[in-house]
């Protein structure tokens, strides 16, 4: 807007903006600046700025407590809801992208259904099956969990994605000589990695940041770090606890914070995909 | 090398019918055209060709073979798409080999295959480009040789020169022209410009909401439009399309009376006249007199309309003719230039000979 | 696409939802149906103690011939609804004298007698979750979408260079773990933490933030709006760039003041973000639980979804959480079905 500024309007859009990130950052650093502390300097009357270092409580918590087991676990419960995820989900979300009848409507109708209900009502279901299955506190029961839960989210998503892929590239694959299937991979998986990349993003989310799952169907050896944390949240009254509680906060939100670095431009995007299209 | 036949196809989604028990035989060799207002189902029958869309009812046949349960992939088309369906993450070439690669020819034949379509359309130099480094114009000719880069039973073509602007639209039209004179395979051509219409096909069929109103060659459906819709459709200026009703041998409409060559009466009618049969004449004895309501010059011609109501009436006149917008004006045309319309269905009244 | 390679392609995601979400939820019917426990048997057992032998009676778990405890299942009907619903808890809610005030001896007027029914009857689990979901509900929607607009506006004035640090700076409440962003507020919170601590060096008292039902629940809401507001900014934001360039530059050339142009020109421009964004919103109020749990809020300011996680953790009763775990799900098909008709109307018009 080729509009002046009055002076006042643009002080006070500084200061909007200024109160707004230390209300956003704010969580963040205090608690990355307390966690390098003894208890007693992190929950000083009055407060300090300035404290000494002290590396005291990663080293309780990663190497004494063994916090790295739940960091493998992590890794591996991610990694493995992407890769299952995305996988089914691109297929899914392709097919309905260009499927015109009404049972693709359906099938995202009761997607959203899904979607939306909260995750406990489906614990009581899980606690009875996989007790007698036995396929209780296993890496495969949890990842497949995410997985079907994080379906619905997934399968919008990428639709929207392959929808803005002109059918014409498909169909011209189709009259040139190939399958679906043979279209699917030759001509649409070359062109989908900007939506995948996007869809992984917000996939990787769901799972890293899954608290109520993983604390539910595993038990504390194969536990995520997100759920683990579940053992500091009541040790307000043991200091040192409290203190590798905080340490394990700050370690994981270390990861999300690269993840918004480097990605920053597709989370947006996939924001704006998920508002224009939902 | 195959004939095409639409046997009673109709096209449904929903309560929406898209296109309309149409039966069309379209000869070995022959170009045809499928030309009509967007949503008239032009591009859908083509696609039922294909094999992209299914018909609801009816059968499609390529030589004598039903195709409706083959897949589109065996039905051994080609197809130019409306924005071209280029593969954006292969090179010119690899766009041109693709049908080739994925039909399992002899790779050893590609390379000679891809090199001889690429240089029918003029792409040789091209060839190692990404389609995203090309011009409009070149991206529609990687198109065009990846059709013509194996021998296909026939083209199809939907809109392929829509997306190009006026001038280029002119000289791919001749290309794809000549094209088809050269490989002589059956193409069915679909369009919403009369004028490619006109100038590509061996017939045309019109068509408007999923149903063919007239197939003919071009000079056919142009000299003897067989309906309303034919007749306002093609042309340009649209023919003029007069109500009215024939009073003993006279057409009569608000302001307008024309004298016909029989006698006889008929209500509702319309009267259509063409452009370019209309001629200025003497203000005393025009047949449609009126006060100029605009002047056109088009560099090869001069268009010079009155208004009747809310319809304008426009005559072609000379490039040198010149006349005052509000002075008075009368156009008249020789009476064998008369379309008579039945108002109601639309369709051509015979004149008596 | 023919409905065939429909089926083929979306098979193993169908599969995966039918199996881990379809059938559970048939589940979690038939469980809030029934009732179950483990069947027991008294058996007399023989101890000796230093004084002799004697002979006790005592419940033993019965075992069938794998040697396993035999598990019984009973009809409920709709029992475990109406427990989870309270029915009693709400008849004592209106079956109560509150001619006076029961501290004071007061007499008391009617709006004093209704509020302490109501007081009564959110102090029942089941009610006291809806009416605080519905109570976070009505007081975020509103400020969310006025935070995350005037944000999005703010970030759509300022120079280039800042917008990326402070994108960054707003994606970080949003993308961050729940439980971990709950503890980071919970931490500033504590009693001897730096919030509290600040606020009593300014005059305010010692505030017990975690010990009181007001308090957790005001922090369940901060926590709510210091996670959502990113994600309103961020959708209203992107927004703002489709809003058509020459519709703004018209509103100017037409006269209209700053406020005119955003009230009558972007506002209604964004209006289709506005309710996606409370439509979102409203769908993830239902699905609160880490802040209450890491607040330990579940007595004043609780959740369905919290409720069901309580029932099935803190009661250990299954049956019970399967109850509030469908009405729950039949909250969620209230506030959806609307939505789905709609769409599906615009479907069929569309086709």
């Amino acid at each position: 807007m080729a509009r002046k500024s009055s002076r006042s309007l643009s002080g006070l859009l500084a200061v909007g903006l200024g109160v707004w990130v230390i209300l956003a950052a704010f969580p963040f650093l205090w608690m990355a600046i307390i966690s390098v502390r003894v208890p007693v300097d992190a929950f000083s009357v009055p407060p300090q700025l300035l404290a000494p270092f002290t590396l005291e409580n990663y080293y309780e918590l990663w190497v004494v407590d063994q916090f790295y087991v739940k960091f493998f676990n992590s890794a591996i419960v991610t990694l493995g809801v992407l890769c299952v995820s995305l996988s089914i989900g691109c297929l899914a979300g392709y097919a309905l992208s260009r499927y015109e009848g009404n049972l693709g409507f359906w099938l995202l109708m009761v997607a959203l259904v899904f979607r939306a209900l909260p995750h406990s009502t489906l614990l009581p279901g899980y606690q009875l099956a996989f007790a007698e299955l036995g396929i209780w506190n296993r890496y495969e029961t949890l990842i497949i969990v995410l997985v079907a839960i994080n379906q619905p989210f997934t399968i919008w998503m990428l639709r929207s994605f392959f929808a803005n892929i002109p059918k014409d590239l498909d169909e011209a694959a189709l009259v040139d000589g190939c399958t679906r299937t043979g279209a699917f991979f030759r001509v649409i998986v070359p062109v989908m990695w900007p939506g995948i990349v996007t869809t992984g993003l917000f996939s990787f989310l769901l799972a890293y940041n899954d608290f109520l799952i993983s604390s539910q169907l595993m038990n504390a050896d194969k536990q995520t770090m997100t759920a683990a944390l579940s053992a500091y949240i009541n040790a307000d009254d043991d200091a040192y606890k409290l203190m590798q509680g905080i340490a394990g906060a700050v370690s994981v939100t270390i990861p999300l914070i690269f993840l918004v670095l480097f990605f920053q431009r597709q989370l947006v995007s996939g924001l704006v995909q998920g508002a224009v299209k939902g | 090398m195959a004939s095409i036949r639409f046997s009673n196809i109709t096209k449904r989604w929903g309560s929406f019918v898209g296109v309309d028990n149409l039966s069309l035989d379209i000869a070995d060799r022959e170009f045809i055209v499928l030309l009509g207002p967007s949503g008239c189902g032009k591009t859908t029958s083509m696609r039922m060709v294909a094999g992209l869309d299914d018909p609801t009812f009816g059968d499609v046949y390529i030589g004598d073979q039903r195709v409706n349960d083959l897949e589109p992939k065996d039905r051994d088309i080609a197809m130019v798409f409306q924005s071209y369906g280029l593969y954006a993450h292969l090179s010119v070439y690899e766009n041109i080999r693709f049908p080739l690669k994925v039909r399992g020819i002899p790779s050893t034949e590609h390379d000679a295959k891809v090199r001889a379509a690429a240089e029918m359309v003029e792409l040789t130099e091209f060839l190692e480009r990404k389609p995203k480094a090309l011009s409009g114009g070149q991206r529609q000719r990687v198109a065009l040789a990846r059709a013509i880069v194996r021998q296909p039973n026939c083209f199809l073509m939907d809109e392929p020169l829509s997306n190009l602007d006026a001038k280029l639209r002119i000289t791919m039209r001749a290309e794809i022209k000549h094209l088809h004179h050269r490989l002589n395979v059956t193409t069915i051509y679909v369009t919403h410009d009369q004028v490619e219409a006109m100038t590509l096909a061996d017939r045309v069929a019109v068509m408007e909401k999923g149903r063919i109103r007239q197939l003919g060659t071009p000079t056919d459906i142009y000299n003897n439009p067989a309906n309303l819709f034919v007749a306002g459709f093609i042309g340009s200026p649209p023919m003029n399309l007069i109500d009215g009703d024939i009073v003993e041998g006279q057409f009569r409409a608000e302001g307008v009376s024309v004298p016909l060559p029989f006698q006889g009466s008929r209500q509702g009618v319309v009267l259509g006249i063409r452009a370019e049969d209309l001629r200025l004449t003497d203000p005393a004895h025009g047949h449609f007199r009126q006060a100029v309501y605009s002047v056109e010059l088009l560099g090869d011609a001069t268009l010079v309309s009155q208004r009747f109501g809310s319809r304008l009436i426009t005559a072609r006149a000379d490039k040198g003719f010149r006349i005052e917008m509000g002075a008075t004006s009368a156009f008249e045309a020789m009476p064998s230039a008369y379309y008579l319309f039945d108002r109601a269905s639309g369709d051509r009244i015979a004149l008596p000979a | 696409m023919r409905l065939k390679t429909l089926i083929g392609f979306v098979l193993p995601s169908v599969v995966a939802m039918i199996l881990l979400i379809a059938l559970p939820l048939v589940g979690v019917i038939g469980l809030s149906l029934w009732n179950s426990y483990t069947k027991t048997e008294m058996v007399r057992v023989e101890q000796s103690t230093p004084t002799g032998k004697i002979i006790r009676t005592q419940p033993r778990p019965v075992l069938d011939e794998t040697g396993k405890p035999v598990k019984v299942w009973e009809f409920y009907g709709l029992k475990n609804f109406l427990s989870v619903l309270d029915v009693d808890g709400m008849e004592r809610a209106f079956a109560a004298d509150r001619s006076t005030n029961p501290v004071t001896g007061a007499p008391q007027s009617w709006p004093e007698r209704m509020g302490g029914v109501w007081g009564d009857i959110a102090n029942l689990s089941f009610w006291g979750a809806l009416s605080f979901t519905l109570i976070y509900t009505a007081i975020t929607t509103p400020l969310v979408l006025i935070f995350g607009f005037l944000i999005a506006l703010g970030v759509h004035a300022v120079v280039k260079p800042l917008k990326g640090p402070l994108i960054f700076a707003s994606l970080l409440p949003f993308v961050i773990t729940p439980v971990v962003g709950a503890l980071s507020i919970k931490w500033l919170f504590l009693d001897n933490a730096v919030i509290t601590v600040m606020l009593q060096s300014l005059g305010f008292g010692k505030i017990y933030f975690l010990q009181n039902a007001f308090t957790t629940g005001f922090l369940v809401i901060l926590y709510g709006l210091w996670h959502v507001v990113p994600f309103a900014f961020i959708v209203l934001y992107a927004g703002l760039q489709t809003v058509p360039q020459d519709a703004v530059e018209a509103a100017v050339v037409d006269g209209a003041s700053r406020w005119q142009s955003v009230r009558y020109v972007i506002m209604p421009h964004l209006a289709p973000l506005f309710s996606f964004v409370t439509l979102i919103h409203i769908m993830d109020a239902y699905r609160v639980f880490e802040p209450i749990l890491v607040f330990s809020a579940g007595q004043g300011a609780s959740s369905l979804q919290y409720l069901t996680y309580y029932l099935l953790n803190g009661e250990q009763n299954f049956h019970k959480a399967s109850a509030a775990a469908l009405l729950t799900v039949v909250g969620i098909l209230l506030l959806l079905i609307p939505l789905i008709l709609r769409t599906w109307r615009t479907h069929r018009e569309g086709a």
